[in-house]
């Protein structure tokens, strides 16, 4: 019996000269017509979304009133954390290879979500339904949710890649919560993070969806 | 004069030189196409594969990180392009004909059976691979590459490219054994 491991394979047979010359051809009138893509300024205007859109809530809120500078400052170091992992997990989502890089941004988000809980008190009552939260996050993500999704569409489909990608759109609904929500502790858990997921799902589904402009990793 | 590696090609074509990605598709586009054939079992999609993997590396030569070798990438890419599209079109796996049988020696490949069935059974028995498990025995034996140039190109753990060669190995052992008896 001949063993898997010598494995002799006849060679396939090699390419058609039709083949190569409509393969040539197809290469290089995109070489000449198609602008190219840089996964770096991809990285700036995914980030670039998420921060200016929390940035202009931000403005909205303090410019009418429903916040101020020292609620802002208050909530530093969880704005901050928020704003790092938008950043960092659209960097990871896009940049090429670098697994173990996505690993770590989801890593990252989860102590952020984490910090995002405990930072609040255990019982605080609202005048609003709880859902509202929830609504309002998950409305604001759709915006960068189309940014990365589009910004997948670069590179080749992977799930991991995407839902790193989800949770980078999702940052920004839960930087939005962070500005304009003082319930309790209960509330964030169940309606803001439920939110942030809904966003991630919805980029990952989405994107798997779509065909892709390149299949390069 | 010394012909440049494909490393410095690409990074030619980085830098906007076009002529070096020809010169790059003219030595590698029949390695490329011979992963393609033995991944998908259908020439002629290994044709359009092959022009969607080049496709791929004029849209996204910003992704070559330099100093990767560029054999491994492009087989990355053909690779993504293969599993993607076959997932798609829930193709199933055909055996090829004997009529499409070739000729061309290609790199890391071995010598074909002179015994006609016994080339058939092991044909058959390859292309009852689930894909995961075909694309890690082609670029671990036929294409030389190591486990971790693997998990790295298919974005897993090297464990798992050792896992899924192993798991075709131990099924094409299994059915040239049945095929046997």
């Amino acid at each position: 019996m001949t063993t898997p491991g010598e494995l002799p394979l006849p060679a396939p047979r090699p390419p058609s000269s039709s083949a190569l010359a409509a393969a040539r051809a197809a290469m290089q009138a995109e070489a000449t017509t198609s602008r190219r893509s840089s996964w770096r300024a991809g990285v700036v205007r995914g980030a670039g979304t998420i921060v200016g859109l929390a940035l202009a809530v931000a403005g909205v809120l303090l410019a009418v009133g429903a916040c101020t500078l020292d609620f802002l400052a208050a909530r530093s170091v969880t704005l901050a954390s928020l704003l790092t992992v938008g950043v960092v997990t659209t960097w990871a989502s896009l940049r090429p290879g670098g697994r173990v890089g996505r690993f770590a941004a989801l890593g990252l988000s989860a102590v952020s979500a984490g910090l995002l809980v405990l930072s609040r008190s255990a019982e605080v009552a609202s005048s609003q339904p709880e859902w509202v939260c929830t609504v309002s996050h998950v409305a604001v993500g759709l915006a960068p949710a189309a940014v990365v999704i589009l910004l997948l569409r670069g590179m080749a489909p992977n799930r991991l890649r995407a839902v790193v990608a989800g949770v980078a759109a999702g940052s920004t609904g839960a930087l939005v919560g962070e500005l304009a929500c003082a319930q309790s502790r209960s509330h964030v858990a169940l309606f803001h993070l439920s939110a942030w997921g809904l966003v991630a799902l919805f980029v990952a589904v989405v994107s798997s969806r779509l065909s892709p402009r390149s299949y390069a990793p | 004069m010394e012909s440049p590696s494909d490393e410095e090609l690409m990074e030619r074509f980085q830098d906007g030189d076009a002529r070096a990605l020809d010169a790059l598709f003219d030595r590698r586009a029949a390695a490329v196409h011979g992963f393609l054939s033995r991944m998908v079992r259908d020439p002629a999609l290994a044709d359009d594969l092959l022009q969607t993997t080049f496709l791929s590396v004029v849209r996204s030569a910003d992704r070559y990180q330099r100093g990767l070798k560029v054999l491994p990438w492009l087989l990355t890419i053909a690779g993504n392009a293969a599993r993607d599209t076959l997932r798609h079109r829930r193709l199933q796996v055909e055996v090829l004909s004997d009529d499409d049988e070739g000729t061309l020696p290609e790199q890391g490949v071995q010598p074909a059976l002179s015994d006609p069935g016994q080339r058939r059974r092991i044909e058959q028995a390859f292309a009852q691979l689930p894909p995961q498990q075909r694309e890690c025995v082609i670029l671990h034996k036929l294409e030389g590459l190591s486990f971790e140039q693997i998990a790295e190109m298919l974005d897993i753990s090297e464990t798992a490219a050792r896992i899924r060669a192993h798991r075709g190995y131990e099924r094409l052992r299994a059915l040239l054994g049945e095929d046997a008896s």
